[in-house]
């Protein structure tokens, strides 16, 4: 609410008391130790993600080496490349077609990060809108966007995703639609809830007595108020989309092997439990830890943004 | 409270019209051709387009959601529509859709049960330990298992339960069946997991909330110990909120139990949706998701209804008429909260 | 004659990991056994935090007492185990909060909140409790029918009945009543204030009466303690007090009260905010508002000096300095 106060008159000052904000925003989120580990280990999946060609070739990740199938961690096998013959390292082990399996999670952790931000974007971007629709416009707008969230939310998330995936046809854009369509009605929620509250206040009055436009109103004002709880929702939204994702995929109804995803990777590691084991363990893990390092990261910040906690 | 209750069920007429019209447009959508899954693949272009026509899939869109909605007249394909419960046979198996629906809906009750009360009877203690203890190292440990439990991958969960108790130790079966008690012991820990995780934070910050109240104040300067502030004044209050999460991670473990189940190959209607969407199986499709979605409703209708038996305070208020519940708003966020 | 209650240099803390609010700054206060003692001052002055180290309620981890004795009929509170401290309260000291509206649990009959009590302290069975129940409702103007209702069907003014029978239930010695008549509308308030007074009177109760009316004093109270930042700055019979305020901050609290003997266009009120109590100034707490400051004030803590039995914390008393008043 203070930053309404100085309207960009001097952007100097206004990005230095930004940058103070910044850090005692840092202050407070690096007190929480877990939400700090976590935001380390995204940030370590992320650049192993951006860099995945650097370490494993994407030919050699889906290609089979069917003499080396099943490999255990750490055994060594022959890999063909064309017409040369090289020696490999498995660290994980290989899975049922010989395949690399820590190279298919670090190609995999591509695919969930891509797929994380994208979906939290399309879902942030329409639902925010939408909610900004009906709580700002209020009326039939109101009412129709609302009579239509009540709807998709009794159709239980997982079946909606299938049912998307289902019409829409197996791709990689269609799996992206459908895990940003499970979230959008909760942006919806989240964005339209906090601008009804936010409308009625002094200072939104008070700027619409001084002739300020609708929408600079919305943006000026109300984002500001709202950001954080948007910040928060999207960060755990992130984890939940990959997991939705893996869920979708092991299914059969998102990315198909041979390209690498975790998902899928679990889906063939489920004939093989019994016997290679290993393949199962390490994608399953990869997702854990990154969803639970979202999760924990969103309560971190939710604690640091919120000024009524002073722990 | 049957006029409130009368009202509501009302209220979800257009809602669950809504359903169907999505689910429907998006069985429309769906590249699949029943006429080609009925005939196979090897009948002459007439023959499909005859087909297609005996089907009544060469009428446009609204008509056919019409016929979906209040039947279809026809000697060998028509049906009565779903306001009937009838909507015919389906393309692959030939068997009656709502009869497989209601014959395999049972099994996933009983698992969905299960899960619930396995969930309540860990989650609500678990919190409650963690809210008297709050920020404590056993808190903390608690807090992280209950994140771990939410950000676990379901499947792969259950694959490693399988792997531990049926492959290795041999103790329990792989596969579940309604008629084996023993084999119903993973998809039910499985399928709790998430619950638990979900309920346990709710006690614990439900119970949070409470023990700063003032009446807990009241009741520790009327010289009552601690056990007893804990038991009588806090934990009753406390689980408002938790009983009305429990009832809508009801709905969901009866919708959302489709991977538990592929996984321990259980006959329950999430099995049978996704082999439905497998085998592009339309009515079987539109049969199943409708009726999980209209139970899923329903659930949830009831656990609004449910709470204002629970809280005396919104039993006198709904019995006078009063419109604005206290307490309406709060279930009304919790449930805006969990529903996602 | 032997006070019921002593409070001797009290320090409450509250602190979190940034910074301590110092509440409650080494007060010291007594109570005479069957007298009714009014502790005044304003929001934040530490009237609460004070009444809640009597009984010992001051919630960890947060608040904490840092130092000082209370003595209630001689025996150290703060040296009572936590079982022996859960048989005081309740039975010997009794409390009455505020806010009538949330003090009662919303999920239990008030008869049974009521009764409760009794089982706890005289170990009567359910049957006894209960009837013991209906007559304190009763004895505040409830009819005893209304036992098994629950807290939302009574009004504001009744609740806080409820919440007196409650206090009274085991007839305690000591009822710290923390502003019992603030939250409810003007006309109950003198209603419950003097059924409250009949009941006082009749148990032969000491009570510690906090409030910031004046006339709530004026009527109900043998003495009276002004509270500022934490510490007692005045403290007397309400005749010493209210004939002769000495203390600034007594004297401004009058000039803010409309005076019906008086003709005057306007209130005088007390200029400035209390101060921040992470942040107390050095010297006296009141020196940044007070209009008879002085160089001393700001630079050294008054003491108290005490003239029969009136005792004032301000340097224009005190040390053969009484000048200019």
């Amino acid at each position: 609410m203070r930053s309404s106060a100085s309207s960009g008159s001097k952007p100097l000052r206004a990005l230095a008391r930004a940058g103070r904000n910044l850090g005692q925003f840092w202050r407070r989120f690096s007190r929480n130790k877990l939400a700090t580990a976590s935001l380390a280990v995204v940030l370590v999946f992320a650049s192993v993600a951006a860099l995945a060609d650097a370490f494993f070739d994407y030919g050699f990740v889906t290609s089979n080496q069917l003499d080396n199938a099943f490999l255990k961690p750490l055994e060594s096998g022959t890999v063909y490349e064309g017409e040369a013959e090289l020696e490999h390292r498995y660290l994980l082990g290989a899975d049922n077609y010989g395949r690399d399996i820590l190279g298919r999670i670090v190609h995999g952790a591509r695919v969930s990060m891509v797929i994380g931000f994208v979906t939290v974007a399309m879902a942030l971007v329409s639902g925010g809108a939408l909610g900004a629709l009906a709580g700002y416009k209020g009326k039939a707008f109101d009412t129709i966007i609302m009579r239509a969230t009540d709807i998709l939310l009794s159709i239980p998330t997982i079946l909606l995703s299938i049912a998307i995936v289902a019409a829409l046809g197996n791709s990689f854009f269609n799996l992206l639609i459908a895990i940003s369509a499970s979230m959008v009605p909760g942006y919806i929620r989240i964005v339209r809830a906090s601008i009804i509250t936010v409308k009625d206040q002094e200072f939104v009055e008070a700027a619409r007595c001084i002739g300020a436009s609708d929408s600079r109103i919305v943006f000026k004002h109300i984002l500001v108020n709202i950001a954080s709880p948007l910040i928060v929702q999207s960060t755990l939204n992130v984890g939940s989309s990959i997991l939705w994702a893996s869920s979708l995929s092991f299914l059969g109804l998102g990315i198909l092997p041979p390209k690498p995803e975790w998902g899928n990777m679990l889906s063939e590691a489920r004939e093989f439990i019994q016997y290679a084991p290993h393949t199962l363990f390490a994608p399953g893990l990869a997702i854990v830890v990154t969803v639970l390092a979202y999760n924990l990261i969103g309560d971190g910040l939710r604690d640091a943004l919120d000024p009524k906690l002073k722990r | 409270m049957l006029k409130y209750a009368a009202r509501r069920v009302l209220m979800l007429v257009p809602v669950l019209l809504g359903v169907t019209f999505i689910v429907f447009s998006l069985m429309y959508l769906t590249p699949s051709d029943p006429a080609q899954i009925v005939l196979g693949s090897n009948a002459t272009p007439a023959a499909y387009a005859q087909m297609r026509a005996d089907m009544g899939l060469d009428r446009p869109f609204l008509a056919q959601y019409l016929h979906f909605l209040f039947g279809y007249k026809h000697p060998e394909f028509g049906y009565r529509g779903l306001a009937f419960g009838d909507l015919g046979r389906s393309y692959v198996t030939n068997r009656i859709v709502f009869e497989l629906i209601l014959s395999s809906f049972p099994n996933t009750v009983i698992l969905a049960i299960g899960a619930l009360a396995l969930a309540l009877a860990v989650g609500v203690p678990v919190g409650v330990i963690s809210a008297t203890r709050p920020y404590s190292t056993v808190d903390m440990a608690f807090t992280v298992l209950a994140l771990l439990g939410a950000s676990m991958p379901v499947f792969w969960f259950a694959m490693v339960l399988i792997y531990f108790f049926a492959n290795r130790l041999g103790m329990l079966p792989a596969m579940a069946n309604p008629s084996n008690a023993l084999s119903l012991a993973l998809p039910i820990v499985t399928l709790s997991m998430n619950s638990m995780a979900i309920i346990m934070r709710m006690t614990r910050s439900s119970m949070l909330e409470v023990m700063r109240q003032d009446y807990i104040r009241t009741a520790r300067v009327k010289g009552l110990g601690e056990r007893l502030v804990v038991r009588k004044h806090a934990l009753r209050n406390a689980l408002i909120p938790v009983i009305t999460v429990a009832g809508l991670q009801f709905g969901h473990l009866l919708g959302g139990a489709v991977l538990t189940e592929k996984i321990f190959s259980y006959p329950g209607i999430g099995s049978i949706m996704v082999d439905a969407i497998y085998q592009k199986d339309t009515p079987q499709i539109l049969g199943s998701v409708c009726f999980v979605a209209i139970i899923f409703t329903l659930v949830n209708l009831f656990v609004d209804i449910m709470y204002g038996l629970i809280d005396p305070r919104i039993k006198t208020a709904v019995q006078s008429g009063r419109k604005k519940a206290p307490g309406k708003e709060l279930a009304d966020a919790l449930k805006r909260l969990f529903r996602k | 004659m032997a006070a019921i209650l002593d409070i001797r240099d009290l320090v409450v803390h509250y602190s979190s990991d940034r910074e301590t609010v110092r509440a409650v700054n080494g007060l010291s206060l007594s109570l005479e056994r069957g007298k009714v003692l009014g502790l005044v001052g304003e929001t934040g002055a530490g009237k609460t935090t004070t009444a809640l180290s009597v009984l010992d309620m001051v919630q960890e981890p947060q608040g904490k007492i840092v130092s000082g004795t209370i003595l209630f009929e001689g025996r150290d509170i703060r040296a009572l185990r936590p079982e022996e401290m859960r048989e005081v309260r309740g039975k010997e000291i009794a409390m009455i909060f505020q806010d009538p509206m949330t003090a009662l649990n919303p999920l239990i009959t008030v008869g049974e909140q009521i009764a409760e009590t009794v089982r706890r302290h005289e170990g009567l069975p359910r049957e006894d409790s209960e009837r013991r129940a209906g007559e304190m409702l009763e004895l505040v103007g409830i009819p005893a029918s209304r036992s098994r209702d629950y807290p939302h069907q009574f009004s504001g003014g009744m609740k806080q009945r409820v919440v007196i029978a409650i206090a009274l239930a085991c007839n305690p010695k000591l009822l710290l009543a923390d502003e019992p008549t603030t939250a409810l509308d003007v006309t109950i308030q003198a209603q419950v204030l003097e059924m409250m007074s009949e009941l006082i009177k009749k148990f032969g109760t000491s009570v510690v009466m906090i409030t910031h009316d004046l006339g709530i004093v004026a009527e109900n109270c043998d003495h009276v303690a002004t509270m500022y930042a934490g510490e007692v700055v005045e403290y007397g019979t309400v005749d010493q007090v209210f004939g002769d305020p000495r203390h600034p901050y007594t004297i401004g609290l009058f000039g803010s009260l409309p005076n019906l003997d008086e003709e005057s266009d306007r209130l005088t009120p007390i200029p400035g905010l209390m101060p921040d109590p992470t942040d107390l100034p050095a010297g006296c707490f009141f020196s940044p508002r007070c209009p008879r400051a002085t160089e001393r004030c700001q630079a050294e803590r008054p003491s108290d000096s005490e003239e029969g039995g009136h005792r004032v914390k301000c340097h224009l008393f005190g040390g053969g300095k009484e000048e200019g008043r």
